[in-house]
């Protein structure tokens, strides 16, 4: 097997063994399963000058041939970039988190988890197919769930994981009709072949809507307005988490949709307006929202909304410079964000704190944890010769480009462009000063003397992640062409489509991106000497229109509405469940018949009945009758047996022997299941409830009797649809090898829907598992509580 | 309340209903049976001994829990999906030959046959999963004096 698929099974299956693996190594279980990412990110770097030539790997195995469906892998410029950064700055993450969780957490399951969620984020990147991406794409929003309510015993975490949930997955809903609506244009689910020829798509009236679909299942995933709600929530995780979820992976699972659907969906006025609207106004937003926070992971939350919004607005605006300077602040993004991650969780670890207003002077407790934050805030600040500087002004290049469009009357905005640099000078500035009070503010000024807990270095080997980020953050920001032609330049090319036409360097001479940096710079200081002013200012504004009071309003909305709807439905008498599904089963009957104009009945066609059938369905009647007659359960129960037996004998009657057993054996057992719960029902059987309803209860049952004999004649009336039943006759020896066709239908033929009824089957059973054991033990399993019995009597 | 009459009829019926559900298991592809039928009268041959027994004694003579049963009957069914394609084969792709063993004589294996041993797994675990736990709730929260009186009221409600 190859690296693709081989290193997205591997992790799963590591992952399953991770528990085990846990018990036999203990703590020092993160240290040796950091191995595995940092082993996959060797791998993956050694395919990078194969990938840089332009060399697209494939892989795969076919899944479903009869849906096109193919569990098929590929790995581009773009994919690698992302891998490496899921598998590199994964093998961090483990090594941190090793020293992060104390003894007691449960190692196990938090690298369990962890695990599955690098393994679908691979998946994402690598995926060639749309309905396989979107597997891996609803997998990372359910592992990232776990992780995110890792510590479930907290109210807050659970808020956090369910939000990040229902917004991530809901985007997931939208992908999922995203790429439906792809397939009904083009009739192709596959990423390379779209890739090859976007026109149809593009040209396509549809095109709207799948732009949109595309888009809301990216800004769900990149916590784009207004779905940026469900991150600073997601901040409950264990910090490792947040280290990986908010720098490397997760949120970046969106950004690397918006790049790969660039080359398909991109460069359109639509595209434009949507994803650098959207990008922009994240821009600006998060980095307001930020400068108000006093939780350290929380400033970190909202700069990780507005950086992210930036390189959505890049991909927005879709120059090549632009698509090229997104993709590279991708790679700094993710490498400062987690050295930054990492760094408060080491503050918040030795502290017991992350209030800025409580932090101060700590850089003579804690030099290294000083270094740390201080080279990942540079990054962050965009100040020369970091990484983030480099990117930065390619962001001011791009934004002053869009600008001279605007002025030469060729950009969609018109005029109005000319905002977009001033935009960017506004959002960053607010970043420079958040970044500032993160480092200086933290590190610096009078030293704080009422922490509970007084802060210290940590283990060099919980310092070593965090520091090899920041060195590689000024390292990249000295030594760009180091990355550019192995890494960036064909990541952009992907992106782009064509090969970009961009170089890296540090100094791009005197002119306009420098003096807008140098302003940045002057107004950044300026702003961060005046936080707290900001802060208070911001919080006196009213919050009209808030985002997440309206998610809360329509959580609590959709419980209680469908409390009332379950709590109307669900009465807890079958008769009730029954006349719902029968009065459902009518109304689509009926409304089929409409639909299709009225029924034919067409009586020539209908065999004579003869002597015996008609004996048995008078017996059959009889039985059906006497459950309604007779006064008792019991008796009633009894009668029912009797219509399932003469049911037996008419399947025997028409040769259906496979059927007659069948039957014979269900009646049975039902019978007997039955004979043994109804000890256990009220005694009342027929009455105790009032008149209208009963009618009610009658006339439905009436109908659907009705219902269910017209369709059967309209069925048989209508003409046979050739071919099914003989093609099964003629080919169940030679293609399957059996002569019973019955069987030969359910474990060959249509062997799937088997498989269904038997997971339903089980699943049923699981359920009553469950109702019956919670019911009489809290919680306890059957076996507990009989052991528990046992106990009671000795 | 136990008939030794239905006891020991219920130890005797239990072997060879249990032989027959396999012989109607094996035969399935060929002949009526299949893992369906054969899954169901596994099960009711335990329920035959869970009523003329009690769940304990039951419990003893099939050391298996059931639950577990009816997991271990899906996984097959799925595993069965998922070998071909190891060799490139889509999901539960079909396959079968003939074999000649000694004494045996030429017998058809076909992978539905393991497809078919899961339904049977599946069936017979989830159909005794509910039944142990019914009869289960039986002994835990059933007062006898309220079944008795109950049986009693039915009774007259017959003659009435």
């Amino acid at each position: 097997m190859s690296l693709l698929p081989l290193s997205v099974v591997a992790a799963i299956a590591l992952g399953f063994v991770a528990p085990a693996l846990w018990r036999v190594l203990g703590p020092r279980l993160g240290r040796v399963l950091a191995l595995f990412p940092a082993g996959l990110f060797v791998a993956f770097a050694a395919q990078s000058p194969q990938v840089s030539d332009g060399v697209v790997l494939e892989a795969g195995v076919t899944w479903i041939p009869a849906l096109d469906v193919r569990f098929g892998f590929f790995l581009d410029g773009l994919g690698l970039l992302f891998a490496l950064l899921i598998t590199g700055i994964g093998a961090l993450v483990f090594f941190y988190a090793d020293w992060y969780l104390s003894d007691e957490e449960d190692h196990g399951k938090f690298f369990a988890y962890l695990l599955m969620f690098m393994a679908a984020m691979l998946g994402v990147v690598m995926a060639d197919n749309l309905l396989l991406l979107f597997l891996f794409w609803e997998v990372t929003s359910f592992t990232s769930f776990l992780l995110i309510g890792f510590w479930w015993h907290r109210d807050a975490s659970r808020y956090g994981a369910l939000k990040a949930l229902l917004i991530t997955a809901g985007g997931g809903l939208a992908l999922m009709a995203g790429l439906i609506v792809v397939y009904v244009v083009t009739g192709s689910l596959s990423l390379t072949e779209l890739l090859l020829d976007p026109d149809p798509l593009r040209d396509a009236t549809l095109y709207p809507v799948v732009l949109v679909l595309f888009c809301w299942a990216a800004f769900s995933k990149a916590a784009q307005f207004p779905f940026h709600i469900w991150l600073p929530n997601a901040m409950e995780a264990p910090t490792p988490v947040s280290a990986y979820l908010h720098s490397a992976a997760m949120v970046k699972a969106g950004i690397y949709l918006i790049a790969r659907m660039f080359p398909v969906l991109g460069d359109t006025t639509l595209w434009f307006v949507l994803v650098g609207g959207v990008g922009l106004t994240t821009l600006v937003l998060g980095s307001t929202l930020a400068l108000r926070q006093r939780d350290l992971k929380a400033v970190l939350a909202y700069s990780t909304i507005s950086q992210l919004g930036l390189i959505v607005a890049l991909f927005g605006w879709g120059t090549s410079l632009a698509v090229t300077a997104a993709t590279f602040h991708i790679l700094n993004h993710s490498v400062f964000k987690a050295a930054l991650f990492m760094g408060v969780g080491i503050v918040d670890h030795e502290a017991h704190t992350r209030n800025v207003d409580r932090l101060g002077g700590l850089a003579r407790l804690m030099p290294y944890t000083a270094a740390v934050m201080g080279l990942g805030a540079l990054g962050l600040a965009g100040i020369p010769p970091f990484n983030g500087f480099i990117s930065k002004e390619m962001f001011f290049d791009a934004a002053v480009i869009e600008a001279g469009a605007g002025l030469a009357g060729t950009s969609p905005l018109g005029l109005f462009a000319v905002a977009l640099p001033v935009l960017a000078v506004v959002g960053s500035v607010l970043n420079f000063s958040y970044a500032a009070l993160m480092f200086h503010g933290v590190f610096f000024g009078p030293q704080s003397t009422d922490l509970p807990h007084i802060p210290h270095d940590p283990p060099k080997a919980m310092l070593a992640p965090p520091l090899l980020l920041g060195g590689l953050a000024l390292g990249i920001g000295v030594l760009p062409w180091a990355v550019d032609a192995p890494l960036v330049a064909p990541a952009a090319g992907a992106a782009l489509g064509v090969p970009a036409d961009y170089a890296l360097v540090l100094w791009h001479g005197f002119n306009l991106p420098l003096l807008m940096s140098a302003v940045v710079i002057a107004f950044g200081f300026i702003a961060y000497s005046r936080v707290r002013a900001f802060r208070s200012a911001q919080l006196a504004l009213p919050r009209l229109l808030s985002v997440n009071r309206f998610y809360d309003w329509a959580v609590d909305g959709l419980v209680v509405g469908s409390e009332r709807l379950t709590g109307a439905m669900f009465t807890g008498f079958t008769r009730d469940y029954f006349a719902w599904f029968q009065a459902f089963f009518l109304a689509t009957v009926a409304l089929a018949a409409i639909a299709m104009g009225g029924v034919v009945i067409n009586p020539t066609d209908i065999a004579p009945i003869g002597l015996t059938e008609a004996a048995l369905f008078g017996l059959a009647l009889l039985g059906g009758l006497a459950v309604l007659l007779l006064p008792t359960r019991l008796g009633a129960v009894i009668s029912l047996g009797l219509v399932g037996f003469t049911i037996v004998l008419l399947f025997t009657l028409f040769r259906a022997p496979d059927l007659a057993m069948t039957q014979l054996i269900v009646e049975t057992v039902t019978l007997i299941i039955f004979l043994l719960v109804f000890i256990h029902l009220p005694r009342l059987l027929k009455g105790g409830y009032e008149r209208r309803r009963a009618s009610a209860n009658a006339v439905v049952s009436v109908l659907s009797g009705v219902a269910v004999t017209v369709l059967m004649l309209a069925a048989l009336s209508a003409p046979m649809p050739d071919g099914v039943s003989s093609w099964y006759l003629a080919n169940a020896v030679d293609l399957a090898g059996g002569r019973n066709v019955v069987n030969v239908i359910l474990v060959d033929f249509r062997a799937l829907d088997t498989l269904g009824e038997i997971v339903v089957l089980g699943l049923a059973a699981l359920g009553v598992l469950m109702i019956l054991s919670l019911r009489s033990g809290a919680g306890r399993s059957a076996k507990h509580e009989r052991m528990r019995r046992e106990e009671a009597r000795r | 309340m136990r008939s030794l009459i239905l006891q020991t009829i219920a130890r005797l019926v239990m072997y060879l209903l249990l032989v027959l559900s396999i012989y109607l298991l094996l035969r399935g592809h060929n002949a009526p049976g299949g893992g369906f039928i054969a899954g169901l009268l596994a099960a009711s041959s335990l329920t035959l001994m869970l009523v003329a027994y009690d769940l304990d004694t039951v419990e003893r003579m099939v050391p298996i829990s059931f639950p577990t049963l009816t997991a271990v009957g899906l996984a097959i069914a799925g595993l069965t999906g998922v070998a071909p394609m190891l060799f490139g084969l889509p999901f539960l792709s079909g396959g079968f030959d003939y074999f000649t063993f000694p004494l045996v004589g030429e017998v058809e294996l076909a992978v539905a046959l393991v497809f078919d041993i899961g339904v049977y797994l599946t069936v017979q675990g989830s159909v005794l999963t509910v039944l142990t736990l019914v009869v289960q709730r039986d002994a835990v929260d059933v007062d006898d004096d309220y079944v008795q009186s109950a049986v009693e009221e039915d009774s007259e409600l017959w003659r009435s």
